[in-house]
């Protein structure tokens, strides 16, 4: 089954989700961090140029640090998220699903330079595709993970409805997709509601608005309301 | 359980662990004592504990197969306390002293092996380089164009006022940047490209030994061993050593991808990068070390010769006996 | 049975299918892009190679052959209809083999063929849009209706998605070339530019070739990606997984009822379903080997052209619904981090900020300001293309007068040059006595000066000598090997070696820092003393012992 999606094992015993993000997203996540440092190299150089030679000490210290350390401070700093990630909504973590550390953010970026061979990143656009994590190399060698990162869930817990049972037996993952049905409607049409529970009316008996009610009861069955 | 109840039950233990890890990460940012923490913990135990109930439903869900958007929420939820369980806690100042007089010297002997093949490859094409031109001068244009040892013959003019790079004492800190910038980039790219099996270290290693042989032989051989002595003494010890053991790091990460034993690459891979981490943590310290020395004190013209080739000699002795002497105490 | 086959294989739907992200959703299009990536490809070369090859033997012969890249490239989105064959194909069924999908090409082509290769061929959207004319067989105000939706959301990404494919295709093909010169050994001096810039056919064919790999290796991600993407957009718009999942139910109850009831009357119903969702889960483009033409008639019926319920005004209610509306925005960006950012400094003012809302509000209007965009960007692109095809007019503008009246004469116009390769061959920039100031300069040892000064003055005569005989002169963008083909149509043959020798010794000193010795050097010194002392080089039988 082809995914995006991945389990991590913890040392609890449960399977983590994470979605990894691929070449795409994380191409203009890049873009935007290095349009930001364009931009602050820009007005680093203009700040530093009124202190003559001196200046330009400081402004190559700065490049340095923009070039090497920029996305490690803000990965270790800020939650595993340059300003670029940030934007995107994507975020490092360590491929165990824990927050990155200096050490691997280092090596992730200090590997982007492998990364960039021979020219404009294909080897990391090679590894990213060829990965089914997408990682490019210095993920790789990092132990590293690019994932979305889900923006806060707050959980609807909503009031009582009325609940029937299923007529017949339904599998976990059926259950599942009613349920999931009933969650999603308000995002449908009332037609296509009603198409869709009709695919189902053999097996409940109803048609169109009495069919995706019934749906909707047999959710509330499935979920346990009363 | 049906969902319904489940939700019911837990629901005041999943808002409270949520209200937990909002202030656990503010816990972070302002003063993260161990009082404020507690004001927060409805539930009566450590955090550990709260993640651990919530990986517990977590997994209960799982197997009952509750609707995916309360699998999400707890997915979320239990991702949130993970990051937050195993975020690294430790003291950076407790750390620093560590790697300094632990971790650092440790790593350097247990790669000794590594670390000696890596000297070889640099000192052997240095010296060589060195007693080459000194018996046939002309080797050296094999090396440099007549340019560029045009170009090196005039920086270590004696006849020049200023020894070394010609500079104003008000740039040193200019030159202290460009050395930054060039040194630790060069040494960067001396570990990283180990990676190509370990050929990218194996051409930093000796085409670095080749052109300061060449270098150093050409000046030797014209006379101008005092200024050229008297500018790298200084900081040598550092950069060289630097050097050495970014060649080191390289050459284990391109072994551990060429001979990863009972390993799959990839794992062996992303093992011999963990171990070479601390050897890249010394690389930039010492580099920075090297062009602090470098900007500030090796190009200092008026420093005499014998000071200066002094204080490499203690520089060197320091250098050495960190390495061999140095944690080990904490060795078993 | 066929839709027995169909039910089953409807389990193994071969990628997880939820409404996703559309970022999430392109990612997922790579993940099947990785998965099918070898017959992707080798249809994909299977459909344009030998496209690639007639065409090069043609503008070869031709003397156009740089174009036959750029046509190939130009006719790229009709071979990508074979490739979302494939795809469609696989995310249910086997993935059809190479030679099944080459075999139903002729169908897929057929629709909208000259829309796809003009008007449409720049559209920035292109992968994205296909899966509606070829899945969906939409065409002229309904398609555009269905895009129009459909565009809603996922806009933005599938022009990312080309741009970045476009990108790709040009760094790939440099990291090809980049390879090449990091692998060939730095002693070898070789002057790459002038290797890269020739004009020889093998040279030529050898651009194409890479270019040509370099869009074959990235046309199976792009394709993917716009299918996934609309996959993506009819789960969010029509819960298409749903439908897929419900159908799955009825399936497997169905079977249960077989299996314990072997009536035929439920049989007769069950397979009226089965046959209903085997067309439901995409149209069939084309037919597919005789067993299937009784399904075919079915299906076209029942084909989800679209489900009844997405007519456009129906869906501009539900876009209109409050929830839609939050979620959309949700979807598009979220800003909450910036405003807990900005919180964060005083916890006790809430009130958002007057520019944030507007922030807010310029988020939500992102997908009509990347929808305006790419309809700016495209009419850029266009403006570009039409601008080339104006040089390219002008260039060849003798050539396509000498396909009307063969008589005319070759760049008759065409003026004569006055610098070659950078350096000034007009008479007056010369010395008149060349020889004696290249002789001079031999002896200083500046030989690359000196012999500098005889390729100056040969290029300088020879052109004159052409210009007298009314012959095509020297022009400034020949290469050396223009040059000397230029030549011999004015000099004998020993004039033509002479001149090959020069062209030679030029190249060895100025590209290759090669030394000549002092009895070359004295020889060359005779040799054009010869050839164009007097300018009387024609003629060599006076006087060489």
């Amino acid at each position: 089954m082809l995914d995006t999606r991945h389990s991590i094992e913890t040392p609890e015993g449960i399977a983590l989700q994470l979605t990894v993000a691929g070449p795409g997203v994380r191409g203009l996540a890049f873009l935007v961090d290095l349009l930001i440092r364009g931009v602050v190299q820009l007005l680093l150089a203009l700040l530093f140029s009124v202190l003559g030679v001196a200046g330009f000490g400081l402004f190559t210290i700065s490049m340095f640090v923009m070039e090497w350390f920029y996305p490690v401070l803000f990965e270790v700093l800020w939650n595993g998220q340059t300003p670029g990630k940030k934007l995107m909504e994507l975020k490092v973590v360590n491929d165990n699903a824990t927050p990155v550390t200096w050490s691997s953010s280092l090596v992730r970026n200090l590997f982007r330079g492998v990364d960039f061979l021979p020219l404009f990143y294909i080897t990391g656009l090679v590894s990213l595709c060829v990965n089914s994590q997408f990682k490019r190399v210095g993920d790789l060698a990092a132990g590293t993970l690019v994932i979305y990162s889900s923006p806060r869930k707050s959980m609807q817990f909503d009031s009582d409805a009325p609940a029937r049972p299923s007529p017949i037996p339904l599998d976990l993952q059926e259950q599942q997709t009613i349920v999931s049905f009933s969650e999603r409607m308000p995002q449908l049409s009332a037609q296509r509601r009603c198409e869709l529970a009709n695919i189902l009316q053999p097996v409940i008996g109803e048609k169109d608005q009495q069919a995706v009610d019934a749906l909707v009861e047999i959710a509330n069955g499935i979920r346990g309301k009363r | 359980m049906k969902q319904a109840a489940f939700e019911a039950r837990y629901r005041s233990t999943w808002l409270a662990f949520e209200k937990r890890l909002n202030l656990e990460l503010a816990g972070r940012n302002t003063a993260a004592n161990e009082g404020d923490l507690a004001l927060g913990s409805e539930v009566d135990c450590s955090f550990s504990e709260a993640y651990r109930l919530i990986c517990n439903h977590y997994a209960l869900a799982q197997q009952r197969g509750y609707s995916l958007s309360l699998l999400d929420y707890l997915n979320d939820l239990s991702m949130r306390g993970h990051g937050v369980l195993y975020r690294s806690k430790t003291n950076f100042r407790y750390r620093l002293i560590q790697f300094l007089l632990f971790d650092f010297p440790q790593a350097v002997r247990a790669e000794w092996k590594l670390v000696l093949s890596a000297s070889l490859l640099f000192y052997l094409p240095l010296f060589g380089m060195v007693i080459g031109i000194y018996i046939f001068p002309e080797l050296a244009y094999s090396v440099f164009s007549p340019e560029q040892i045009s170009s090196i013959e005039a920086m270590y003019d004696p006849g020049a006022e200023h020894v070394g790079r010609e500079r104003e004492s008000e740039t040193d800190l200019a030159m202290f940047g460009f050395y930054i910038r060039n040194n630790i980039s060069i040494g960067f790219q001396t570990v990283v490209t180990g990676i190509i099996g370990g050929l990218g270290s194996l051409f930093y290693l000796i085409y670095n030994g080749l052109s300061l042989g060449t270098a150093a032989g050409h000046l030797i051989q014209l006379g101008y061993h005092r200024p050229f002595i008297g500018f790298v003494a200084g900081h040598g010890a550092f950069e060289l050593t630097a050097i050495v053991f970014a060649g080191a790091a390289g050459l284990k990460i391109g072994f551990s991808l060429l001979f990863p034993g009972r390993l799959r690459r990839i794992n062996s891979l992303t093992l011999a990068v963990s171990e070479s981490v601390t050897l890249i943590y010394g690389i930039i310290l010492m580099l920075l070390i090297a062009a602090f020395v470098e900007a500030f004190w090796s190009s200092n013209g008026s420093i005499d010769y014998a000071i200066k080739v002094s204080v490499g000699i203690g520089a060197w002795c320091v250098v050495l006996s960190y390495f061999v002497f140095l944690g080990r105490r904490r060795e078993t | 049975m066929f839709s027995w086959g169909v039910a089953v294989k409807l389990e193994h739907i071969n990628a997880e299918i939820r409404p996703r992200s559309s970022w999430e959703a392109l990612d997922l299009g790579i993940q099947m892009a990785r998965a099918w990536y070898k017959p992707l490809f080798l249809t994909w070369v299977a459909m344009g190679l030998p496209v690639f090859v007639l065409l090069f033997l043609l503008l070869n012969y031709l003397d156009l052959s740089w174009l036959s890249f750029w046509l190939v490239w130009w006719l790229k989105p009709l071979f990508e209809r074979g490739l979302l064959h494939l795809l469609s194909r696989g995310l249910f069924e086997q993935v059809p083999s190479v030679k099944q999908t080459l075999r139903l090409m002729p169908g897929l082509l057929k629709p909208q063929w000259i829309a796809a290769i003009t008007w449409r061929r720049l559209s920035l959207t292109r992968s994205f849009d296909l899966p509606i004319l070829q899945l969906e067989n939409l065409k002229g105000r309904e398609r555009s209706d269905r895009l129009s939706t459909l565009h809603r959301e996922s806009m933005g990404v599938s022009v990312w998605l080309t741009a970045f494919c476009l990108l790709a295709e040009i760094a790939v093909a440099f990291a090809i070339y980049g390879l090449v010169i990091m692998l060939v050994p730095r002693e070898i001096e070789i002057d790459w530019w002038q290797v890269f810039s020739s004009d020889h056919w093998v040279m030529n064919g050898l651009d194409n070739l890479v270019a040509f790999i370099a869009a074959s290796l990235i046309a199976p991600f792009y394709v993917a990606g716009g299918f996934s993407l609309y996959i993506n957009r009819r789960s969010h718009l029509e819960a298409w997984d749903v439908e897929i999942r419900f159908r799955k139910i009825m399936a497997r109850v169905e079977r249960n009822n077989l299996k314990n009831s072997p009536s035929s009357g439920v049989k007769h119903i069950a397979l009226i379903l089965l046959l209903g969702m085997s067309a439901t889960i995409f149209p069939i483009g084309g037919v597919e080997g005789s067993e299937k033409e009784a399904v075919t008639p079915l299906a076209r019926e029942q084909v989800l052209q679209l489900p009844q319920s997405i007519s456009k005004q129906q869906i501009e209610a539900v876009l209109k619904g409050e929830l839609f509306h939050e979620l959309t925005v949700e979807q598009q960006l979220d800003l909450d981090w910036l405003i807990e950012f900005f919180e964060s400094e005083d916890e006790e003012e809430t009130v958002d900020p007057e520019w944030l809302k507007t922030l807010m509000a310029w988020a939500e209007n992102l997908a009509e300001l990347s929808a305006l965009l790419a309809g700016v960007l495209e009419f850029i692109l266009w403006g570009i293309l039409i601008v080339f095809v104006l040089i390219v007019l002008r260039k060849y503008s003798d050539w396509f007068a000498r396909l009307i009246n063969t008589s005319l004469p070759r760049r008759k116009q065409e003026k004569p040059a006055v610098f070659m390769f950078g350096m000034d061959i007009s008479a007056q920039s010369l010395p008149s006595n060349l020889i004696e100031e290249a002789r001079s300069l031999g002896e200083r040892g500046l030989l690359r000066q000196a012999v500098s000064l005889f390729y100056r003055g040969a290029l300088s005569q020879l052109n004159d000598r052409l210009i007298e005989q009314s012959k095509v002169p020297l022009s400034s963008s020949d290469t050396e090997g223009d040059c000397v083909r230029k030549i011999t149509a004015i000099a004998d043959q020993e004039l033509v070696l002479f001149v090959n020798d020069l062209v030679a010794h030029w190249q060895r000193l100025a590209y290759g820092h090669l030394e000549l010795s002092s009895i070359e050097f004295h020889a060359l010194c005779e040799a054009w003393a010869q050839h164009f002392e007097n300018g009387a080089g024609v003629k060599i039988e006076a006087g060489f012992e």
